[in-house]
């Protein structure tokens, strides 16, 4: 029994280190610098739903010189080269984020790197609707993986032990352990995947609409976005934590010296259509108001997307199962990359007339302007 | 503490498992108890400090006044005894279900105190009557309070059982050859505690991922389930029960290995009974051998004819449901496996009477499958927090609630058109994602659980006789061998089951 135990006892420890040494090596999550086998798993299938548990991680690991921040719209919307990036991009997009949440990841990377020159900000409408009746302090349950955090800006947070178990389960968990083999066999599956520069490649819905069709998904965000805005008491505080945030990191990063242009993320009409009928109407503009007046008391750039221009206000192919078809919407919340790539365009040019499907088009309203350097 | 903790499995277990041995090897076996004994109380106390002074307290006055009861032969002072530990059980466990109900009867606004309920009142309080009751009706008395006490403490089955019988614990106290660390003790505790493991932190909680949420949102008035999607969660939940306890329990066993300690048999692959009789027979099994001793034979058994036996036996089961929870879902759970094994009862008696039979095949095929059905449609009941909601999710599984798939799984299922619009087959929102993975999660513990061996088959030969009773020699071909292969196959079982410790935490937002 003796000899059985000490079986037992190397079979434990020799499964630990080949568990441990396969997931380093396929990177399932894209935390660890890149290896050998980075060009076979390029596509982090397994990441694409734990945003918010890696990119904290992982953009430190990029130590990157522009960051994108905003929610999924940023995440899957926008494309990963453009040469207005100018730099090593890291896109910190995250799905379901809130602003605080949003801010505190970004702020986190920009102290800890100190490389951020420049931040692409996105800013939604629904995002800042709220029905508290005083602001929250700002603080979260996401805030034990990040070194710093917008409450306490410029004082780092020791929190090795939470930050350590996490890393630790990236490399021995069974979670890790299954991401990592369907990691290696989804590299051409149509699912959503993340690149180690936090770009979700937005695959599934390619999935979805080859079966589906477009319909499904706009009933579906649709139908999420009427139940959402249907609280009577919602509307836009100035004086909300979601403001506050957004005032305090971006002074912040006037202190860091960090480059920002902010725009509103667009939405393809029946998005804007859900807003006017849930009576919201007053509200977006008023909040565009509130966020151009944050823009210029800063003195930065603000572009509004969310316009009812040409691409926005083109027709939906609803019953088309092709993805050609509806060229720069996934859905009514989501845009593509082809309209994010425009939209990059528009903020390098500083001219929201772009050249898109062969002519000139308007995109966007420039709400506030950098003053030139 | 958890047995699925980190400062369990790499804190605890190592230091009192080598002060044990040190104590039993270089001091004595009563110095050794002694160790098993601090350390289940420290093992207790991790949770709610507090409520140690209720365990010590109840094991105190258990202990004495069995000696008085010893002393006396006095049925008044065993009453006395079972009426205390009684009280002290409906005090935390039931008092704000009977204030509340009584309450609401009598159109009253009374309010109790709600009590944190001390963790495993049930098991430490049914197992110090169970020995009273013994105390006084077969003269057995225990005279070393720290064998008492470890026979309540001892901190593998303290928490979530097996309920266990001083007849078979104190006997093994007193073996100065029993205790202690044994490599054969050591390679067979810790195969099994690998195998439980494995099956609670693996499956049991990789099913939990599926039935709670659709509970949840039933129970909250959120969600109305379609047939599949009802089927799925209680499918889900019935293996999630059933591989959380069994593997607990298997992970006791294998603990109280380690120690020289052999503990009874708690499941015997309970999802394959042929009927509910047997499924009794099988499902936490020292709960059931309890109820029967303490509380049916007490009721009168079938010593009074069958039909006080058939209301005996519902009685049993009715209080059986309740000891598992203080709520009118627990209640109808145990009325509903009462009424079951009175059925079950019922028809044997009637069947054999005209001799019927059925193909062999066919009657094992209905027998095991309208007993794993009634099984499901109570673990309904069980699970749910509300009563709306397990008639909700029961109403969904008999199709009341319509039948529907997600959208996208429908869309894959087009050349099957004329049958799904044959049961009217509707589409929902989603890709089904989760709808599949809980069918196939489902599935496949269902598969295990009535084709795989379990613990006792495996390693029958080397159990002791405390730990084989209520169980004949297994017939499976599957036997634990101390070969490579099984210690490559156990260690990958228990590495799997470490590796849930630290979970890279989810975040199911599917759809953006």
């Amino acid at each position: 029994m003796i000899v059985y135990l000490r079986y037992f006892l190397i079979s434990i420890l020799l499964l630990i280190t080949a568990i441990a040494g396969f997931t380093y090596l396929l990177n399932p999550y894209a935390v660890f610098a890149a290896g050998p086998l980075a060009d076979v798993v390029s596509r982090k299938t397994a990441a694409a739903d734990k945003g918010r548990s890696i990119k904290s991680y992982q953009a430190l690991v990029q130590q990157p010189e522009v960051l994108l921040v905003g929610n999924s719209r940023v995440e899957i919307g926008l494309p990963a080269q453009h040469p207005i990036y100018q730099g090593k991009v890291f896109n910190l997009g995250l799905p379901g984020a809130g602003v605080l949440m949003q801010y505190d990841y970004a702020w986190h990377v920009v102290k800890s790197t100190g490389k951020v020159k420049k931040i692409f900000l996105a800013v939604d409408f629904v995002d800042f609707l709220t029905s508290e009746s005083a602001a929250k302090p700002l603080l979260g349950n996401w805030q034990g993986r990040l070194n710093y955090q917008l409450s306490q800006a410029h004082t780092p947070v020791t929190n090795s032990w939470i930050q350590g178990k996490e890393q630790l389960s990236f490399l021995l968990s069974q979670s890790a352990f299954i991401d990592t083999f369907l990691t290696l066999i989804q590299q051409k599956n149509d699912v959503n995947a993340l690149s180690e520069h936090g770009f979700n490649d937005g695959r599934l819905y390619h999935h979805i609409v080859r079966s589906e069709g477009f319909a499904v998904l706009y009933q579906q965000k649709l139908q999420e976005l009427t139940a959402r805005l249907a609280n009577p008491a919602l509307k836009v505080q100035p004086q909300s934590s979601g403001f506050q945030a957004l005032e305090l990191f971006l002074q912040l990063l006037a202190e860091q010296d960090v480059e920002v242009t902010l725009f509103v993320n667009p939405y393809h009409y029946p998005y804007l259509d859900v807003i006017a009928q849930s009576g919201l109407q007053g509200e977006f503009e008023r909040w565009k108001d509130l966020i151009s007046a944050v823009a210029q008391k800063r003195q930065l750039s603000l572009y509004d997307f969310s316009i009812a221009s040409e691409l926005v206000m083109a027709p939906l192919q609803e019953s088309s199962r092709d993805i050609r078809d509806n060229k720069y919407f996934w859905e009514p919340a989501h845009y593509r990359q082809a309209m994010g790539a425009l939209m990059l365009d528009a903020m390098q040019a500083g001219n929201c007339r772009v050249q898109a499907e062969g002519r000139m088009v308007d995109i966007c309203k420039i709400l506030a302007t950098a003053p030139l350097q | 503490m958890l047995f699925n903790s980190v400062e369990f499995l790499f804190v605890f277990l190592p230091l009192v498992l080598w002060l044990f041995h040190l104590a039993q090897t270089r001091l004595s076996v009563d110095a050794a108890i002694k160790v098993l004994v601090v350390a289940s109380l420290f093992f207790y106390g991790w949770w709610q400090p507090v409520y140690l002074l209720l365990l010590i307290s109840s094991i105190l006055l258990n202990f004495y006044l069995a000696k008085l009861i010893h002393r006396y032969r006095s049925k008044a002072l065993m009453i006395l005894a079972v009426v205390l530990n009684l009280s002290s059980i409906v005090y935390y466990k039931y008092a704000n279900f009977l204030v509340g109900n009584f309450s609401l009867l009598l159109q009253q606004n009374w309010q109790f105190e709600q009590l944190l309920l001390p963790l495993a009142i049930s098991f430490f309080t049914f197992q110090q009557i169970a020995y009273v009751v013994d105390v006084y009706r077969k003269g057995e008395i225990e005279h070393n309070i720290m064998n008492y006490m470890l026979f309540v403490t001892f901190f593998p089955q303290l928490i979530a059982g097996p309920i266990v019988h001083h007849g078979s614990m104190m006997p093994q106290f007193a073996d100065p050859n029993r205790l202690g660390v044994k490599a054969t003790n050591v390679a067979v505790g810790i195969s099994i505690f690998a195998i439980g493991f494995f099956k609670k932190t693996v499956l049991a909680d990789g099913a939990a991922v599926y039935a709670n949420p659709l509970f949840q949102a039933v129970d909250a008035g959120q969600l109305t389930p379609g047939f599949f999607e009802a089927w799925g969660g209680a499918l889900a939940y019935t293996g999630q029960l059933y591989f959380d306890f069994s593997g607990y329990s298997d992970m006791a066993l294998g603990l109280g290995l380690l120690f020289g300690i052999s503990l009874p048999l708690n499941f015997n692959s309970p999802y394959k009974a042929l009927s509910i009789t047997d499924f009794w027979r099988r499902w936490h099994m020292t709960l059931s051998q309890f109820l029967r001793d303490y509380l049916y034979i007490a009721l009168g058994g079938n010593r009074r004819g069958k039909f006080r036996r058939y209301i005996n036996l519902f009685l049993t089961m009715l209080l059986g449901g309740l000891w598992h929870g203080a709520g009118w879902n627990f209640l109808i759970w145990g009325a509903l496996h009462g009424g079951y094994l009175v059925v079950n009862h019922a028809f044997s008696a009637v069947k054999t009477q005209f001799a019927w039979r059925l193909p062999k095949g066919i009657s094992i095929l209905l027998s095991w499958l309208l007993t794993f059905v009634a099984v499901v449609v109570g673990w309904v009941f069980f699970r749910a927090t509300t009563l709306d909601g397990a008639l909700t999710i029961l109403a969904g599984m008999a199709g009341f609630n319509g039948i529907s798939l997600p959208a996208g799984i429908l869309a894959q299922l087009q050349f099957a058109t004329p049958l799904l619009q044959l049961f009217d087959v509707q589409a929902s929102q989603g890709g089904g994602a989760v709808l599949v993975s809980t069918w196939a999660w489902s599935l496949a513990l269902l598969l295990l659980a009535v084709s795989a061996p379990n613990v006792h088959d495996l390693f029958y030969r080397y159990l002791a006789s405390e730990s084989r009773a209520g169980k004949g020699a297994p017939t499976s071909r599957w036997q634990w061998q101390a070969s490579k292969g099984w210690a490559l196959l156990l260690a990958f079982l228990l590495v799997m089951g470490v590796s849930t410790l630290g979970q890279v935490s989810e975040f199911l937002y599917f759809n953006f």
